[in-house]
């Protein structure tokens, strides 16, 4: 039996289509899976294209999603080319065991990519992150003093 | 199909247009076609060049058409959407259109007498691959899509439309917070498809980063909950300066700057409970570069 493709749920169920059509015509033949949390579940799985949902909490994507299941490939959607601003989705990639990972650009266009690469990536936009906040957090004091 | 669906008869269909000429018509004549069911059509055209006009005032003549004088976004919905008569308005874009067949669910809820005052639908970029739905009736949901969702004329008409001065792009977020804040009952029907094809034409994702930026941040100092608004404002203006870093680009600056024409509100804060059901997705604005 051919293992499954998973995919992260990382955008809207309007721009899920067209990243499942892409697994769809790379992948014929191969079950796919999607991430989801609860409140669009169903509707992804009214989606004749997706074989099983997988329900996970909100705010789960930052932790590694663990699965038993080994895939075919991993695939996260995001809606601009390179997946910047994506750093904290990324995690969610790393409890996964796959033959390959993939972005899926601009939720068309599958590219393959590497665990390091998913790693690197949310390490980078955590990391970054942190510094930023504390900026973020004196601006806002400034933002809010002034009212 | 559509002769069956009776509770449509109570609604009218408001549509902003700009420049999308042909996907107006493929919107039309689907939803114009043998035995239309809606009270009336109504678009609003922002200031089209591409002969949109001309095509509605040839082609569908049944069409209430408001030909606006200048591009102010959705302020043009708001002329449309205030005009309606039907008990409920479907918001549309000029490139979305409901998939009637999937309809009959919503027609039920409808017609019985629904107690949510907006029912969003479910929106999705095609209607092919799609499997029979369970009838899911209209379940709470903390949210809306002015691509596809009703929402009851005296709602409409209370809240005076969408916040103009937001121009586009976050303006249901804001729609959501003040109908909560009145007291409203916001719905999602999953059975119920709407088609929201997205054509790329009139998108810009620098545009979409500009708006988002600074339709968000107003957004957190008009409601997010009294004890965590400095907390979430410091995370949302990190994230702009991470991805301005990032990205290279003065856009995300720039939407926070234009976003200082709002004040911060203590008076119109969402409950911890409220704002988080509603999970607005503040990294939308950072996802559109890079």
């Amino acid at each position: 039996m051919s293992k499954p493709i998973i995919v992260i749920r990382t955008v809207s169920v309007e721009k899920m289509s067209p990243v499942l059509e892409a697994c769809h015509r790379n992948w014929n033949g191969h079950d796919i899976w999607v991430v989801s949390n609860l409140g669009r579940a169903e509707e992804m799985r009214r989606d004749l294209r997706v074989a099983r949902v997988i329900e996970n909490r909100p705010g789960d994507y930052s932790r590694p999603l663990k699965m038993d299941t080994v895939f075919e490939a991993v695939v996260v959607p995001v809606a601009n080319e390179g997946g910047s601003g994506y750093g904290n989705v990324f995690g969610a990639v790393l409890g996964m065991s796959s033959s390959s990972y993939w972005l899926c650009s601009r939720c068309r266009q599958l590219i393959p990519v590497s665990r390091g690469w998913f790693r690197y990536r949310k390490w980078m936009e955590v990391s970054l992150g942190r510094v930023a906040r504390f900026f973020g957090d004196y601006w806002s004091d400034r933002i809010l003093e002034k009212e | 199909m559509k002769a069956q669906l009776e509770s449509l008869r109570e609604v009218s269909v408001a549509i902003l247009s700009c420049n999308r000429r042909e996907d107006l018509r493929q919107t039309l004549s689907w939803l114009l076609d043998d035995a239309a069911p809606w009270k009336e059509v109504v678009v609003a055209d922002n200031v089209s060049t591409d002969g949109t006009l001309e095509m509605l005032r040839n082609e569908f003549p049944s069409v209430r058409v408001m030909a606006l004088e200048r591009n102010e976004g959705v302020a043009g919905l708001n002329e449309a959407l205030l005009s309606c008569s039907g008990k409920w308005i479907l918001s549309l874009d000029d490139d979305s259109c409901p998939v009637l067949e999937t309809w009959g669910d919503l027609n039920e809820v409808l017609k019985g007498g629904c107690e949510f005052d907006t029912i969003t639908c479910s929106v999705r970029s095609s209607r092919k691959e799609l499997g029979a739905a369970v009838p899911s009736g209209v379940s709470p949901y903390l949210g809306l899509h002015q691509a596809g969702s009703l929402v009851r004329r005296e709602l409409m008409q209370e809240l005076n439309g969408y916040d103009s001065s937001l121009f586009l792009w976050g303006v249901e977020l804001d729609f959501s917070a003040r109908a909560l804040l009145r007291g409203a009952r916001l719905g999602k029907c999953d059975s119920a498809v709407v088609e929201h094809r997205c054509t790329p034409a009139n998108r810009s994702s620098e545009r979409h980063a500009f708006f988002y930026t600074r339709n968000l941040l107003t957004f957190l100092k008009r409601y997010a909950p009294a004890g965590r608004k400095q907390t979430l404002i410091g995370s949302y203006l990190a994230n702009v300066i991470l991805y301005s870093v990032l990205h290279r680009t003065t856009v995300y600056w720039r939407g926070v700057q234009a976003s200082k024409a709002w004040d911060v509100c203590s008076d119109s804060s969402l409950s911890v409970e409220q704002f988080e059901k509603m999970g607005p997705d503040l990294r939308l604005p950072f996802s559109f570069l890079g």
